[in-house]
Parts: structure tokens; C-alpha cells; sequence
């Protein structure tokens, strides 16, 4: 699923037919390398600012130029996979997902430690967010937190879980899902 | 078409199988259909990091809450039989700073006089080593009050 990342594209790449390369000025580098390649057919102007929305949620803000510039870039290598008949903003969002996995993958290893895909968040932020997640917990079952605390934070296995609480291992799962849809889902 | 429930089975999959959802085929095929579930998983994602680093709740494991009480009262009841041990010990003893007369040293005689005199009369009392309590009265013309102890310490009694 995750592609060989493309070289960083300059705004004189030679993706751009040479009829075109005049166009339009005053755009960004990845307008114009939008506009000024080959992709009027794909249609690709019009997606970008769902596509710089998309690629805001899942990067930090200094990051999220090059990767749209990035996924811009895949999709006109592998525009030959796009099927005209569908739709162009599916297409170009799972690219867009795969083009961020692929980069929190590359600062993973840089890093050598996870890092939560969103951008970075305040310190504020961050005690605001777990004083949420406590008051989301107490809204929980008992078996429910537990279960949750015991996979996500002690790491503990499905298995495990499953014999420490005297559950089958499907019904533990249950409880899992059910937790992460409602921390997902609820409101403080 | 995706559906709510197919989008969250994917991620619940790949949650179980700690991968990351993002990077499932499922969960990215659910997510270009419809791009604003992506805020309900972020969200998850957030909380899930921000889960408080809190102990498993106990109960459910009864041999725990057991074994942890069990270490507790045999950790409690091995220092109180060690501190008794101990106890019992004899104090030892240098044997270089202790003359051959010392050894085996005991008292061997001891005497106690309580002497009262009130308005000229004197009583005294004495209690001897073979347990024997004396009393004599004087008649004097003094008032006091003494108690003297007499021990003596030897080798042989």
C-alpha cells in the first residue's frame, strides 16, 4: 500500500508539459505544478483545498505544504491507476493517507518513537485532552475501562486480558470496541 | 459504500492487531468515501494517548490481591521472628577484653536495708540472699529515713 516517497518537487520540475509551463502566476508551487502539468483531465486544482484540509488533520502545520506538494506529485506518477469513471476526491484522499502514514513512518524513525499523526498539541491542550479522557472513562463500565487501560496503556494482549479477567478472548474484544467507539464518539 | 459499522470493525481490527488504522486498506477505502470520520478516529487516536498510565482495577484479579496480601504478612512475620531471634542471642563478648576472674561472674551475695525512724523509733528492714526478711526496731532519738543495697560479685557463691 505505501509507495517508494517521491523526491521533493521544485516548481521548475519537468512533470509540466512545456505548453503549459506559463500558466498561471502567483499560485503556490503545487497550484502551479497542478495547473501546468498534464492534470487538467484529473481535475486536480479544484481538489486542493479539501486535500490541504485533509493533510492539515493528520500533519504538523510546517509539514503540511510538502506534503501536499507530495501527494500532487504521486498522483500525477500513478494518475495512469485512476479510474476517470469515479470520483477524484476518494482517489486523491486515500492518497493523501497513504502519502501521511508513509510520512509518520519516516519520522517514527527518526525519532525512534511514536507520535500521533494529528499536529503536535499544546501542553494546554494536551492536560485539557486528558482531563477529557478521564471524564469520558468514569462514563464507562467498569470491565470496559479496564479492559481498555489493560490493552492500551499496560500493552497487555487480547490473550492475556482475556485470561487475568476470566473472559473469552471474543468477549474481551466486545468490550474493547465498544470502549474505543464511545472515547471516539462521546462528548465531555 | 462503506458503512459506519464496516468503517469501525476495520479499525477496531487493526487497533486489536496493533497496527495502525490509517495505514488499513479497509479503514483509508472508508475514509476517501466519507473524509469527516477521520475526526471521530483522530479523536480516538488523541484520547487513546492520553489514556492515564492507571493500575488495572484489582478486583478483577482475586490470587493477586491474595498473593500480594500473603508476601505482606510473610515479609512482616520474617522480620518479627528475626528481631526475636536476635533477641534471644547472648550478647557477645570480646574474649580478649575479659580477664580469666570475669568469666562466669554472677552475684553471689546480696543484701537490702530499709532503715525509717520516726519520732525516735527506727525500724529496719533487711532482706537476706536466702530470702528471708528481717525487721528490727530501736528506739532512738533521731528521725531519718535510708535504703542501701549490697550486692557482691564473684566466681564462687
Amino acid at each position: 500500500m505505501t509507495h517508494e516517497p517521491p523526491p521533493k518537487l521544485v516548481p521548475t520540475t519537468n512533470l509540466a508539459s512545456p505548453s503549459k509551463q506559463a500558466a498561471p502566476q502567483g499560485l503556490d508551487p503545487t497550484a502551479k505544478l497542478a495547473a501546468a502539468s498534464d492534470s487538467a483531465p484529473l481535475g486536480l486544482e479544484r481538489e486542493l483545498p479539501a486535500l490541504r484540509a485533509l493533510v492539515a488533520k493528520l500533519a504538523p502545520a510546517g509539514d503540511v505544504d510538502d506534503l501536499v506538494q507530495e501527494v500532487v506529485s504521486r498522483a500525477l506518477r500513478y494518475r495512469d491507476t485512476f479510474d476517470g469513471r469515479r470520483a477524484l476526491g476518494p482517489w486523491l484522499a486515500k492518497t493523501a493517507l497513504n502519502v501521511c502514514v508513509d510520512h509518520r513512518a519516516r519520522r517514527a524513525r527518526e525519532t525512534t518513537s511514536h507520535e500521533p499523526l494529528e499536529p503536535a498539541a499544546a501542553p494546554d491542550t494536551r492536560v485539557e485532552e486528558r482531563e477529557h479522557v478521564a471524564v469520558l472513562l468514569a462514563k464507562l463500565s467498569r470491565v470496559e475501562r479496564d479492559v481498555l487501560v489493560r490493552f492500551h496503556q499496560c500493552g497487555e494482549s487480547v490473550r492475556e486480558i482475556a485470561a487475568a479477567l476470566g473472559l473469552a478472548e471474543g468477549t474481551v474484544k466486545s468490550h474493547l470496541c465498544r470502549a474505543r467507539k464511545r472515547l471516539a464518539e462521546e462528548r465531555p | 459504500m462503506k458503512t459506519d459499522a464496516e468503517f469501525w470493525d476495520a479499525v477496531n481490527t487493526a487497533l486489536d492487531e496493533r497496527r495502525d488504522p490509517l495505514a488499513d486498506d479497509g479503514v483509508q477505502d472508508a475514509l476517501a468515501e466519507r473524509p469527516e470520520r477521520l475526526d471521530a478516529l483522530l479523536a480516538l487516536e488523541r484520547r487513546l494517548a492520553a489514556l492515564p498510565r492507571l493500575q488495572p482495577e484489582l478486583a478483577h484479579r482475586p490470587w493477586l490481591v491474595a498473593a500480594a496480601a500473603a508476601a505482606v504478612i510473610l515479609t512482616l512475620g520474617g522480620v518479627g521472628a528475626l528481631v526475636l531471634w536476635r533477641l534471644a542471642l547472648p550478647v557477645p563478648v570480646d574474649p580478649t577484653t575479659v580477664s580469666a576472674f570475669d568469666v562466669g561472674e554472677q552475684v553471689i551475695d546480696f543484701r537490702i536495708e530499709v532503715s525509717r525512724s520516726v519520732g525516735g523509733r527506727r525500724t529496719v528492714v533487711r532482706v537476706v540472699p536466702d530470702g528471708t526478711l528481717r525487721t528490727q526496731s530501736l528506739d532512738t532519738g533521731e528521725t531519718l529515713a535510708s535504703v542501701s543495697i549490697e550486692s557482691t560479685r564473684g566466681n564462687q557463691p
